[in-house]
Order: structure tokens, then sequence, then C-alpha cells
């Protein structure tokens, strides 16, 4: 990009950044509904972080994602260049600005390293890992860069194109047990002080996945390494074995506590790639349906959590709305939990008929349920003196480990894409974005309790508007047509066809494409070769920085407090390990 | 004690056949001793208590089974352990990994006897639509499964349905049953057994050196066809060995 | 119409608050009155007495599958792997053979779904292009053993137990009421007159010889099967 040309649209660091660099740094046209992307090397990739974190025009401060990729298949235009294959792209957001950016660096097929960005955004950290466990980039200085997904005894990396998805490797004991977990204390003198703790994976706190090894002084740890990957499903690898349609149900078991809300993300992505456009009704319905997703999803939190720490009742409270959601979500869908429920272009099918009286009933109850809860929890001086100031967590902190969500608002940043990138149907409602700033365990309950009720208020304004007509596209390029037409007319059925053994031909292009899940950012980062298969789908799942940040809030604190920060941080492994 | 009800239509299809049949007859002898089996098998089967090695989805359809919807409770098993020494019954509930294959292992392995073991949900049953390289395709590659409930995740009704389908498999004497892990044998739709896992329950215990790929599933005509597919990836795999294990 | 940012604030401990007591005995209000209402109103009781009470469910769940009939009682299903290539979890089997009717062409000589693998996404009954699968509300799948749950043809054929009283009925279906054949004025899914009629006129001709005679039917009472 020439000096005299206007930078793009929020990108106006860019001619300092370029005269920085010495054109090291270049702009890349995208898609328009995709972030904005930077193009730099290995060598200035540390230096272009820092300006981009430290320059107050350009101020991001919260890293999202590390989306690595395999660029060796790609046809035509996309190929890499000769000897290049790999690429890292940094997924960057500026809570000043509110505005993404895509930092992207292309890697050679021989030995691709870049330098680690963990003394710049210490989020990097589990994410840099990851990308060297699936994609094999080294990074170069990162402080302890080993698998993190599979385990041990895994050979080779399993998101490269040239790995057979169906290897498995042999997981003996002997490759769980890491016996350097947890040894780094800070007072290594203090050793026959100090006991090891091996917490997980099969622990009700840590709900069966997760890992964490403390080393105690006394009840207080002193030293913890979580490790996770317990329910590492490949969504990734198997996402580029099926169509973009059948990667639906895969979703939905990404947070299975919110699967709404996983289709709602995925399909978002899918039409912004393809610039299609569901009808209003599908939106308010996928609105509607994603916010009760998202009172469920934080009434487990809180029911699951509340059962850690010893309130029994307050889990058949919790659950009893769930029930009542279940029903609306199985008589829309067809199952409870995993609905399966978008496609891309629209909805499955219409809603029932009943559909916005039974909406208000549910409110009705909720509300009731929650209220109990309330009652039971809020003012509860034993709740107070587990919850309040243990699990804290400072703003900066929270920025600079990546935190999205519910825990991010509670430590004081009120961040929500609902908000600040209104999508859906969320840009004509009222609604409150909660916010605490003491950081801790209570904020973070006190924040998910308000953003139920947000979302029921959210619901009602919806149902009050609630538009008609179609809830599918009538582009049948991208959405099977309807049943009369494929049984009656040639042109239907051929489409149908094309659909079904090809997919939907998303043009090639990339995208990352966010939505406010119920932990906080669900990214999609997609890479379309043309075909109906995406080629590279990766998720910024919200849990993943939360949980690779637990070891440090935990630190200092007791055992106790680690089990009720845990819950409230609400770690959904499905969508932690994909 | 007799299950009523119009939904409990164990069809002859779904019984498997016995397992441990023909226990030899010695007459009138020992008549106290199996109405005293009776009364054992009576009471394990209306005492049992969970522990749910819940992972993922099914763990929460489980969470649905014990709330006050369901209510496990009224078949006398909601206490809900997650100590493996004090429960009798393994539910499977979610994805099980080869990460966690060890785990599950030594949980099941900890477990007293008697002990049963229900698969809830399609991914403990077979690996689901997981046909991936972290997948463990089956539960029952590592521990012995006495029900495969169906479903992803399967309702709440049908974990029901399998509890009282193994009641009523205790009740019958299921616990002359020989219960020692199996080997695998993966099961296609339409296919004999493919491929066996040798041993896979007792290897993911043992300290065994080096790495060792598992078969998983067999690679597809396709596979073998593509460029990088199978047979190169079998090179690339035995060149990561060398590098691994000089 | 805009989100607005609302700062919580932690609540002022009282000191009735303070001495745990008041707190806990509104608690335990809450619950007594839960108990209370649930004890003077036992129909209203959230618990499904599953088996006695099946729970009820939608004209949409996804349950086990069943394969629809034509008129003449064969099975609507052409063979044309759509619903195979549909299924993520790569659950179904389909065999191909030539129909000895010619107007069918094809049909399945082995369709098998394997119940174990299935995720009950639906996504076989969306790919249909000939109204052959439907889900049913039957979710009782659970087995002893892995190969009986792998369903071939004469199970997965639609029973008149599947929809009768009592049975579990019609899940999830591409379409909800009338057929959208019938409506249209066309037969059934084929798109050509059910097989008398095309008999009659000569359209088609049967390959298979004329089955045998049945074998009169024994005079069979209950107690004789038993």
């Amino acid at each position: 990009m020439s000096a005299t040309m206007a930078p793009p649209k929020g990108l106006e660091f860019l001619p300092v950044l370029e005269k920085n660099l010495g054109g090291r740094v270049t702009a890349r046209e995208g898609l328009a509904a995709d972030v904005p992307t930077l193009v730099t090397d290995a060598a200035s990739l540390h230096e272009t972080a820092r300006f981009l974190r430290d320059d107050p025009a350009a101020a991001y401060d919260l890293f999202l994602d590390l989306a690595s990729a395999d660029l060796s298949r790609l046809p035509g235009a996309q190929a890499p260049k000769t000897g290049e294959r790999f690429q890292a792209n940094y997924i960057l957001y500026s809570t000043k600005r509110n505005a993404h950016l895509r930092l992207k660096v292309n890697l050679p097929e021989k030995e691709p390293s870049v330098p680690t960005l963990t003394d710049v955004w210490p989020a990097a950290n589990w994410f840099e890992r990851e990308a060297w466990d699936l994609m094999g980039i080294d990074f170069k200085g990162h402080p302890n860069q080993k698998r993190l997904l599979t385990h041990g005894g895994f050979v080779g990396h399993a998101l490269r194109k040239d790995y057979d998805a169906k290897q498995r490797w042999l997981c003996t004991e002997e490759d769980l047990l890491q016996t350097e977990l947890a040894a780094q204390t800070d007072e290594p003198s203090d050793m026959f002080e100090t006991t090891t703790l091996n917490f997980g994976p099969s622990q009700p706190a840590t709900h069966g996945t997760l890992r964490i090894v403390m080393r105690l002084d006394g009840e207080t740890i002193v030293a913890a390494e979580s490790e996770c990957g317990y329910l590492h499903r490949c969504f990734e690898k198997m996402s580029e074995a099926h169509t973009y349609s059948q990667v639906f149900p895969y979703t939905d078991r990404l947070n299975y506590c919110s699967p709404m809300l996983n289709n709602n993300g995925y399909a978002r992505a899918i039409e912004s790639l393809l610039g299609v456009t569901p009808p209003p009704r599908a939106l308010a319905v996928r609105t509607i349906l994603g916010e009760f997703s998202r009172v469920m999803d934080h009434l487990v939190c809180l029911a699951a959590n509340l059962v850690d720490i010893g309130g029994l009742t307050n889990f058949w409270y919790a659950y009893q709305p769930r029930e009542e959601i279940y029903s609306l979500l199985e008589a829309c869908s067809g199952a409870r939990l995993t609905v399966s429920y978008g496609r891309i272009g629209g909805l499955a099918k219409d809603v029932p008929g009943n559909f916005v009286p039974w909406c208000r009933e549910i409110i009705k109850g909720t509300r009731e349920r929650i209220s109990d809860v309330e009652t039971l929890v809020t003012r509860n001086k034993i709740v107070w003196n587990r919850f309040r100031g243990t699990g804290v967590v400072t703003k900066e902190q929270a920025l600079a480990w990546g935190f999205t969500g519910p825990c991010l608002r509670a430590s004081g940043v009120p961040f929500d894409l609902r908000k600040d990138q209104p999508y859906e149907w969320y840009g004509e409602v009222d609604f409150d974005v909660p916010v605490m700033t003491e950081g801790d365990n209570y904020a973070r309950y006190l924040v998910r309790v308000e953003e139920m009720k947000q979302s029921l208020r959210i619901i009602e304004q919806i149902l009050d508007k609630l538009p008609g007509g179609p809830v599918r596209s009538d582009d049948y390029r991208v959405i099977l047509p309807p049943k009369e037409m494929v049984y009656n007319e040639m042109e239907a059925l051929i489409y149908h066809f094309k659909l079904v053994f090809e997919g939907v031909k998303v043009p090639p292009g990339e995208i990352y494409s966010a939505t406010e899940g119920a932990n906080g950012e669900l990214g999609f980062s997609v890479i379309s070769d043309g075909s109906g298969f995406p080629y590279r789908l990766k998720v910024r799942p919200p849990c993943f920085p939360l949980f690779a940040a637990f070891e440090k809030i935990i630190k200092g604190g007791m055992v106790s407090d680690a089990v009720a920060t845990l819950g409230l941080l609400n770690i959904i492994a499905g969508e932690l390990d994909r | 004690m007799k299950i009523t009800g119009p939904s409990l239509p164990i069809a002859p299809g779904k019984i498997a056949p016995p397992i441990a049949p023909g226990v030899p007859s010695t007459g009138g002898a020992d008549f106290l001793t199996t109405k005293l089996d009776v009364a054992v098998q009576w009471a394990q089967s209306n005492s049992l208590w969970p522990m749910p090695f819940g992972t993922a989805c099914c763990a929460i359809e489980f969470m649905s089974v014990v709330s006050s919807h369901y209510d496990l409770a009224r078949f006398g098993a909601e206490v809900v352990r997650f100590s493996p020494r004090q429960a009798d019954l393994l539910i499977v509930a979610g994805t099980v990994v080869d990460k966690l294959a060890p785990v599950l292992k030594k949980i099941y392995d900890q477990m007293s006897e008697p002990k049963w073991v229900i698969s809830m949900g399609v991914c403990a049953c077979t690996g689901g639509f997981y046909r991936a390289y972290h997948v463990v395709q089956g539960v029952d590659e590592i521990v012995p499964v006495d029900v495969y409930v169906a479903g992803c995740p399967p309702t709440p009704e049908n974990l029901i349905l399998g509890i009282m389908m193994l009641q009523k498999k205790i009740q019958s004497g299921e616990l002359a049953r020989h219960r020692e892990a199996k080997t695998f044998v993966p099961i296609r739709v339409g296919e004999d057994p493919v491929t066996a896992i040798p041993a896979y329950s007792n290897a993911v215990m043992a300290h065994v050196p080096g790495r060792h790929a598992l078969p998983g599933m067999p690679p597809s005509a396709e596979d073998e066809a593509t460029p990088g597919g199978k047979r190169e990836m079998d090179a690339e795999i035995a060149a990561a060995r060398g590098r691994e294990n000089p | 119409m805009a989100a607005r940012v609302v700062t919580l604030k932690v609540p002022e401990t009282t000191w009735a608050e303070s001495i745990y007591l008041v707190e806990i005995v509104k608690g335990l209000a809450r619950t007594l009155g839960h108990f209370l209402k649930n004890l003077t109103n036992m129909k209203g009781l959230p618990t499904i007495q599953y088996p006695e009470m099946l729970r009820k469910y939608s004209g949409r769940f996804r349950g086990r599958h069943i394969l629809k009939k034509r008129e003449d009682d064969t099975l609507k299903c052409v063979a044309c792997y759509m619903c195979e290539t549909a299924c993520p979890a790569e659950c179904i089997h389909i065999e191909a053979g030539e129909h000895p009717v010619l107007a069918y062409e094809k049909y399945p000589t082995v369709f098998e779904i394997d119940l174990l693998r299935c995720v009950y996404c639906g996504y076989c009954v969306d790919a249909c292009p000939k109204d052959a699968i439907w889900m049913t509300r039957d979710y009782e799948l659970s087995f002893f053993d892995r190969k009986s749950a792998v369903l071939g043809i004469p199970e997965l054929t639609e029973k008149p137990s599947d929809t009768s009283q009592g049975g579990p009925g019609y899940g999830y279906r591409p379409y909800e009421g009338e057929s959208p054949m019938k409506k249209a004025g066309q037969f059934e899914p084929s798109g050509l007159p059910l097989l008398p009629a095309l008999l009659e006129r000569g359209v088609a001709i049967n390959r298979m010889p004329p089955p045998p005679p049945k074998p009169p039917a024994p005079s069979a009472s209950p107690a004789a099967k038993g």
C-alpha cells in the first residue's frame, strides 16, 4: 500500500506502523464482512505486536485467538508461495476502539517458527501451545511449549493436512503422569513443607475433564498447573471432513449447555462468507432461542457450582426452568439438548404455532425460579464468605489473560458483542449490560444472575414484535428447497442433489466472525477453498483463556476457593478442548 | 420386582443370550442359597449407586435424570457417588478420548465387585460421529459394558430404561458373568469385525515403552488412493518414531 | 433502542445478615413454601413417573428411524444414497439392487442404520428426495450388545405399532399434515402411478415369477403357538 492512499477504515495507525517497520507490514484486502488484516513476517512480528498493543491509535489490548492453518492443499490463487506452507493468524481486539484485527504471518514449510507473543499478551500462552500441538508451529521463547490437547503418546500434528484423521495413538498412564507439573514453586527451599495434590480429571468439581495439579502449603495453593485435552474430540479436523451444513451437529456439542448459541455463531460466520442474509423471522427466532440458551447456560453454571460448594437445593430449582426450555427447544427442533436447529440461510423449520404464548409462560416460570435461587444465595452469609474476595481478577489481569464474557464484565470491562457490534436482533432491543468492578466470585455470580434477567427482557421485547414470513432463505444454492418443490419440480431436485452431495459451495475466502456466547466471545475463523467442505475451521472458545488463567487465579488461595472459582468461571470442556 | 407399564417393550432381539449359561443344577439341595441369591439380586438391583463418569453433553442429561423431572431416586439409584469405591454402577456419560482412557480404566478397576457399566450416549458406545484421531471408538475398548444406551444425548427416559434393563439383568443372575475387559472389536455397519485392537484395555494401564499407533478405524479406499493418505502417513509416522525414539 | 452499561453494586451487609440466622430462616421459608405447595398439590409435581407416565414430546422429535412404504407395500426408498451421504456419523449403509418391477428401477437390498452411531440429527430425513425415511418419537433405545443396535430393513420398515394408539408416533419428518405430492395431484413419491395400474396399462412388467400360492393358513390357536 502506498503512503499516499488513505489507510483502510479501522487501520488509521497504519502509516506510523509502516514507517516504523520499513514496509514489512502490509494491509490486505479481504471480504467486507471480515475483520481488517495486516500481514507481516516472522522477524518483525514481535515489534508489530508491541506497537499494536502500545500505540494509543491501535490499542489492541485483548488477544482473542491464534488460528493456525496449513495452506498446502489450497488451490489456485489461494495457494501459498513456493516454500511457504503454514500461516498463523492472530485475532486481536481493542476494547477502547471496539475493533478487531487479524495479524497474519506466513511461515515456511520447513521448520515453521515465530517468536512467542506471550510477553506481549500473556493470553497467547495456551493458544501457542495449542498451535504447536495441532499444527506443529514452533514458538521461539515460549515458556512451556508442550502438548496441550493431545496426549503424551501422540506423534505428529493432527491438523496438518497430511495427517490421517483416523490415526490414533495409544495413551498409557505413563503418558499422563507429568511429574514436572507444579514442580516449580516460588520457594524451592520450601519443598519439605509442601505437598502435591492431583485434582481431577475425574473429580466432581472438575466436571470430569479438567485436571489441575497443585502444590499445597497446608491448605494454601503455592503453585498450580492446569491441563486440558481430556475431551479433545477433534472438532476442527472433523469439520474439515464434513460439508458446511454437516458441521451444525458438531457445533451443538461445543458448548453443550447452550447449543443454540453455537448454531447461531457458526451460521453467522458462514452466511457472512456467502453474503446471504436469512429472513428477519429466522434471525428473531435465533435471538430468542439463543437468549434462552444463555439462561440455561448460566443456570447450569450456578446450579453446578452451588452443588460443588454444598448448596444442593438450588440445583433442583435451577433445573426446572431448564426442563421447560428443553421442551420448547424440542418442539422447535426435535431434540432437547443437541438442537441442530440452525441452517445456513435460516432455520430447519418454523417454530410451532403456540411459540409466543409458550415463551411468555417459560419466562414467567424462569423468573420465579431465579428468584428462588436468589433468595437462597444472594444474601446468604455462607455464600458471601465463600464468594467474596476469592478468585479475584483485576481489570488489567482480565484483559491480559484474554477474558471475555461475564468474567470480563465482572472485572469491570463493559465489553459485550451484543452491545458493541450488534448482530441478529440485538440492535433492536433495550437491555442492560451488567458490569462489576470487584472481579471476585461474587461479582461473577451477580453478573450472571443479572444477565439471565436481561436475557428474559430481550426475549420479551422480541416476542412483542416477532415478524412473520419465512424462516428459510429462498436462495436454493445454500439451503435445501422445500419438500413440495423437491418432490414435484426437477430444478429444485437438482439443487437438492447438489446441496446434499457437494455441500454449499462457499466462495474462496477467509473470515473471522464472532458472536457473544454464554461464556464470552465465540469466534469462528473459516478459510474456504471454494468447495463444499470448510478448508479450515478454527473456533475461538471463550473458555480456553479462562481455564488457561485458572492456575494463576487460584495461586495463593485455598483449595476450597479454587472449587468455587472453577465453577464460576464456568469451564465447559466441550468448547475448551473441542 | 415387576416393572409394569406399556413402555418397557424389551423386544426379544434386544436381549443378549445369557453370557454364563448352564450353571449346573444340583437339584433341590441348594434351595436356601438360591433363595438367598434372589434376595441379594433383588437388593443389588434396587440400590444401584451410580458413579457418573460424565465428560460431555451426556453428563448434562444425566443431571436432568437426577433432578426433579425424572428423579432417579424412584429406582433407588439416587445416591450419586463420585468415589468409585463407593459405587457399583459406572455410568460412562459422554465422549471418552484416548487421553482419558487410562483414567476410565483406573476408575473401573477401583470399583469393588459386583459392578456394572452403562454406556450412555453414542459417543461412549461407539465413538458416535467422532471417527477421529483422539476419540475412543466405544468404551468397550476399555471396560466391559452391560447396557448400551443410544441417543446423542439419550433422553432421560432412555437412560432410565437402560437402568431398568440392567436391574432385570441383575435379577436374572448376571453376577456369574465373567467380567474382564474385552478386547475391542470395532463394528462397522454392515461389515464383519475388521480390525481388532489387541488388549488395548490392558495396554493403557501398562508401562509400554515407545509410541504405539492404534489401528483405529480401517482406512477407506479413498485414504489409500490420495497422496499424503494413509500409506504416506505410515512412512511419516515411522520417521517420527525414529526421531522420538532413536 | 440500545444496550446500556449498568454497574452493579455489592449489597451492603446489614446487621441482620451478618448474624446468618435471618437470611437462613428466609431461605428455609422459601424451601418450606415449596414443600407445602407440593404437599397440597401433588398433581402439580413436575416429576414424570417414567415408565408408567411418558413425557409428551412434539411431532418433531428425532428418535428411531422408519422406512416408509408405498401403498402396494414396497419401500419408497430408491437407494439413491442421499441419506448415506448426508449422514455426518456415517451410520447408514445401503446396498442397491435392481427392482423386479421396472417402474421402480432401484431399491435397497440392504439398508442398515447403526443406532449406536447415529446422532439423531435428522439430516437423513432432510436429504431424502423420495419421502422414504422418517423418524419416530421412539426414544427407548437401549441395548445389551452392539450388534443388536444395527437395524436392517425388517426392523426399520414402518409397522402399524409405530403409529397406533400407545405407539411412539411420528417424529421428525419432511412435512407435517398431508403429503405435498398428493396436494399437487401427484401419486406417491415415485412420481409414477401405483404398481397394479402400471401392470394393467402394460407400462411395467414383473420380472419375478408370481409367488407360489400360500399354503392354507393353519387353524392355529394361541395355545398351539405358545
